[in-house]
């Protein structure tokens, strides 16, 4: 595989800038993601290179994204110039043109978004990773009143072609410091969805902040042309959180109907965990028909010592059939600082929409300070899945690092699984991280990791199987 | 390995924290050196370095010092950010990143991302990623920085 030119003319370019612009009010800002990975069995490999840049000219922002990516065998190469923006900025108030992400409300209508640090294989990327809108976008952030309003065409779902109009308006109002209510309308013309030419979507919000307690709620409904492809729907979004010290609670509901939109799903109130395992076969919302909650409490008695207890379940029906999701999550956390750590997790889970019964897990986490800049870091996951069709089984993962403070770390990581479907019983990993001056941050990753979830930012993707080798360099330009 | 210095430009925001109120990047830097952290609940490393930059956080406050937590976890975990926060008893400013607006904005690439900030508004010290034993490293950089800071002042 050959190495781009562009990208060497680039990373001179860069060079050379940095050299120039020392001297004149003129910066750059810039961040580069490099990722190639060779799978083994087939003899694939890929290159993919992300390069954003923001060049600032006083309170205006040109910012640039440069993409390559390369593959073998049989893959097309692609280089272009993916995101490019002008953007004016003053105290609350900004306004861009060009590409752009936003999120209406609590991302039950709108959200543009992208994911990061996620390697999917080439066909699957295009689909979720990056959702940026084109347009002209405007911001106001006051006080006491904020605002947004936009006019796009959002990337399609392929991620190729622009063929959406969407045009939206957000604005809510702060009443005596502590009440919130807003409202968001948005017009959308998606040829490229169900052939539908018009939605029309709103939401209407209020938020009730009062020292240890926080209430909100969100109400959303869409209206359409009726007919088989499209019925008009609603979605209900509500929280309130409770504090003191040393304790907090969060209790989340929500309720949607016939709520599927040619963009994005509302959010599924269902946590991302650290905990390898638990994220692997993670609950997937269905927006048409679904209700749910969320109940969080986290309780130190001491600053060192902390419990999380995590309800959280939904319901909805396909065809004929009820189908339920649940998980019981809990936490114990020990650490005496610069010394050790130890976590304890228990996770016990049902989701018959993806055929579980039950899915219980155990995990242990424990970390000793070897000395003031090394440590030992061992982890251990025991997953059982009962499925309503078909045998049970067992995951295991262990892992064990070792890490210098502050730029190296080695970790061996093994994951079992004795489920039938998996083609290999048993996959190794080791994994080498290296940062380099606080600002680059070079990863490389030798033997396999499986298929499943990765999920970041509340939005989750399904990641294919990768045995082979793979290597990660961020920096910071 | 060594940390480089570092003389960029930090870009002025303004966004709510978990309490509603409004935060300025540049009306905090009047007060002192800023610490951003990039942080978010599902990231292992980050909740190992949280009690430390809580802990940095209450002994440097009172020469100036502003930790800020950028969560990344996306509004809808607003809930769960405030109560886990609360609930762990931490003392720190948290701002949880309007549809990773700040993420994007300072070019983060990867979680957690801390970045030290001097009172003109210019970062001078990163460091990605956290591994047991880097609290210290930034501790002696926020140290040495609010030094300089008090040696400059009239």
């Amino acid at each position: 595989m050959k190495v781009s030119p562009l990208a060497i003319i680039l990373a001179g370019l860069l060079g050379l800038w940095e050299s120039v612009t020392a001297q004149v009010p003129i910066e750059l800002m810039a961040t580069n993601r490099l990722e190639y990975a060779r799978q083994q069995g087939g003899h694939t490999d890929r290159f993919d290179n992300w390069l954003d840049g923001d060049l600032w000219l006083g309170a205006s922002r040109l910012g640039f994204r440069l993409e390559i990516h390369q593959g073998n065998p049989a893959e097309e190469s692609q280089e272009r110039l993916s995101q490019r923006f002008l953007e004016y900025r003053h105290e609350g108030l900004r306004i861009r043109i060009g590409n752009f992400y936003e999120k209406i409300g609590q991302g039950l209508l709108f959200q543009a978004f992208e994911l990061q640090n996620l390697v999917l294989d080439r066909v699957e990327r295009s689909l979720v990773l990056d959702r940026n809108a084109d347009g002209v976008w405007i911001e106001w952030m006051g006080n006491r009143v904020e605002g947004r309003l936009f006019s796009a065409r959002p990337l399609g779902p392929f991620g190729t072609g622009r063929a959406d109009v969407v045009r939206g308006l957000d604005a809510n109002v702060w009443l005596w410091d502590r009440l919130k209510v807003g409202g968001s309308a948005l017009r959308w013309n998606p040829p490229s969805w169900k052939g539908i030419s018009q939605i029309g979507l709103w939401a209407t919000r209020a938020q009730w902040i009062s020292g240890p307690i926080v209430a909100s709620v969100e109400y959303a409904w869409s209206r359409g042309p009726h007919g088989p492809d499209f019925q008009d729907g609603q979605a209900l979004y509500g929280s309130l959180t409770l504090t003191g010290s040393g304790l907090g609670l969060s209790v989340e509901w929500k309720d949607y109907r016939h709520f599927n939109l040619p963009f994005n799903n509302p959010p599924t109130l269902v946590p991302i965990h650290s905990v390898t395992l638990l994220n692997r076969h993670t609950h997937v919302l269905r927006a048409e028909d679904e209700k749910g909650f969320q109940l969080e409490g986290t309780f130190a008695p001491v600053s060192n010592l902390s419990f999380v207890l995590n309800l959280n379940g939904a319901s909805n029906h396909i065809s004929w059939r009820d189908s339920r999701y649940w998980e019981t999550y809990f936490e114990a956390r020990y650490e005496v600082l610069g010394r050790w750590m130890g976590r304890i997790i228990l996770d016990q889970a049902e989701d018959r929409l993806i055929g579980e019964k039950s899915r219980r897990t155990l995990a242990l986490e424990f970390e000793r300070y070897v000395s003031q800049e090394v440590s030992l870091f061992g982890n251990l996951q025991i997953q059982r899945v009962r499925r309503l069709f078909g045998p049970a089984y067992w995951n295991r993962l262990v892992v064990l690092s070792f890490s210098r403070s502050p730029g190296l770390s080695v970790a061996v990581q093994a994951d079992y699984s004795s489920n039938p479907t998996e083609r290999r019983r048993i996959l190794w990993a080791t994994t080498l991280s290296l940062t380099i001056r606080g600002r680059h941050q070079v990863t490389v990753m030798g033997g396999g990791r499986r298929a499943g979830l990765a999920c970041s930012g509340g939005i989750c993707v399904l990641m294919p199987e990768f045995r082979g080798i793979e290597l990660r360099i961020s920096s910071h330009l | 390995l060594n940390q480089s210095p570092l003389d960029r430009k930090a870009p002025d925001f303004r966004q709510r924290d978990i309490n509603g109120r409004v935060i300025q990047l540049s009306q905090l830097l009047k007060k002192g050196p800023v610490l951003l952290n990039f942080w978010a609940t599902w990231c292992g490393p980050c909740l190992k370095e949280l009690p430390y930059l809580d802990a940095i956080g209450r002994k440097y406050r009172a020469r100036g010092l502003n930790v800020l937590a950028i969560s990344e976890d996306g509004e809808e975990a607003t809930p769960r950010v405030r109560s886990f926060i609360k609930g762990r008893r931490f003392d720190l400013v948290v701002i949880v990143d309007r549809n990773r607006e700040l993420y994007r904005l300072y070019r983060v690439a990867v979680l957690p991302t801390s970045l030290l900030i001097d009172s003109r508004g210019r970062i001078v010290w990163q460091h990605v990623g956290y591994r047991p034993g880097d609290e210290r490293i930034l501790e002696r950089q926020i140290v040495n920085l609010l030094e300089q800071s008090s040696e400059q002042a009239p």
